[in-house]
């Protein structure tokens, strides 16, 4: 079976393992997806069955020749960076920031990933506040002044097993609301008013770098321009544009921006934090 | 020049010209002539890159850095520096010539 989502010229393949796509399917918001006839177009992607279980074959994939995974929801997970990079690829002119992007009042709130910050998780606790997601982990950014959030319309996922200290409500909302579920992950899948479809756009006004500390006092605190440009350059992953040319764009998104530094320890304490200052 | 022949008294390390870099505080973020790599300087790299507005030799360098800082050991100076212009030259941010001597008039 192949397939075409809108936005990607290329079709992609699924051969021999057609129960992945029902798994794309309940992922995305906001895409189209359609079904082709074999030999229309060349897929750059190709997901298959082989001694690895499911299969992914690119030109994004570095050191192998494939990636194998057992699990469906495992597999999906791993595709959706290669869309992502395919529809960046495709579009010109957008830079692909590993971070979440929220958006919160009028403007939107972006968490460049730093090391088990739990964006995803704070992210699912912002549209469970009321506010929107437009990217719990891989945000398109258009450049300019302001510089524009895309959302790439992926459901949240968080890992497993989600922390102990949970927020009972929080937790509530997380399995009321059950996407696909892996050992490994399990998707979320939030309200339409919590989740941006693909392509929808939200001007950044925050930049906000996480710092989870267990046990520490919730504070958010300004952070230096430098400091908030090396966050974002170490989580620029794009590969569209000359170097120069995206560490100029970033640099003038992180000028236009508020740039903070939040440490928490629980997600309700950084939502708070994060209310009181952008909602 | 590659980096393992780089001698710290001979050779006069310049930027490659394709290397380009911007400051941002007291940053430097310095993108590598294939315009892919962008690579953040710690302090001694981005002190040195600073000296390398100027062409000069690893010697060079040590005397200017030793004479801000006199309370530092000339070997540790040099080891430092040794250190980030051979990863400068390995790199392809910088590159190295033999620096020429002018011939004596006088026998």
């Amino acid at each position: 079976m192949w397939i075409k989502l809108n936005g990607i010229k290329d079709p992609i393949a699924f051969d021999g393992v057609p129960a992945l796509v029902p798994v794309l399917r309940q992922v995305l918001r906001g895409w189209t997806v359609s079904v082709v006839k074999k030999g229309r177009g060349t897929p750059k992607i190709r997901m298959s069955a082989g001694p690895r279980g499911y299969e992914r074959r690119s030109p994004w994939i570095e050191g192998a020749d494939a990636l194998g995974f057992i699990d469906s929801v495992d597999a999906i997970c791993d595709l959706l960076l290669d869309i992502e990079r395919a529809y960046v690829g495709e579009a010109k002119k957008l830079l692909l920031l590993h971070a979440a992007g929220v958006k919160i009042g009028a403007g939107l709130v972006v968490f460049p990933s730093t090391h088990a910050s739990g964006k995803s998780l704070l992210s699912v606790a912002l549209a469970q506040a009321g506010h929107r997601i437009i990217a719990d982990d891989q945000l398109p950014l258009v450049p300019g002044t302001p510089a524009l959030g895309v959302a790439p319309g992926f459901l949240p996922r968080l890992r497993r097993p989600l922390p102990h200290s949970l927020d009972p409500h929080l937790d509530d909302f997380i399995r009321s609301h059950p996407g696909p579920l892996s050992a490994k992950f399990r998707y979320v899948d939030v309200p339409p008013d919590g989740l941006a479809p693909l392509g929808e756009r939200a001007p950044i006004t925050g930049l906000v770098v996480l710092n989870r500390v267990a046990g520490a006092k919730p504070k958010i605190e300004t952070l230096g321009e430098a400091e908030t440009l090396k966050a974002c350059v170490l989580q620029n992953f794009g590969r569209t544009m000359n170097a120069l040319e995206v560490l100029d764009h970033l640099h003038a998104m992180v000028k236009g921006a508020e740039c903070l530094k939040l440490t928490y320890d629980t997600v309700g304490e950084a939502v708070a934090l994060l209310q009181e200052k952008f909602a | 020049m590659n980096a393992s022949s780089f001698d710290l008294e001979t050779t006069q390390v310049s930027r490659h010209p394709k290397a380009q870099f911007r400051e941002v505080g007291d940053e430097i973020f310095l993108v590598h002539p294939d315009g892919v790599q962008i690579h953040n300087l710690n302090p001694m790299a981005a002190a040195l890159w600073r000296l390398l507005d100027t062409p000069m030799t690893g010697r060079e360098m040590a005397q200017v850095v030793q004479a801000a800082f006199p309370i530092m050991a000339m070997s540790k100076v040099e080891d430092d520096i040794k250190r980030v212009l051979s990863e400068f030259l390995e790199h392809g941010f910088a590159q190295g010539k033999e620096k020429t001597h002018k011939k004596s008039k006088f026998p």
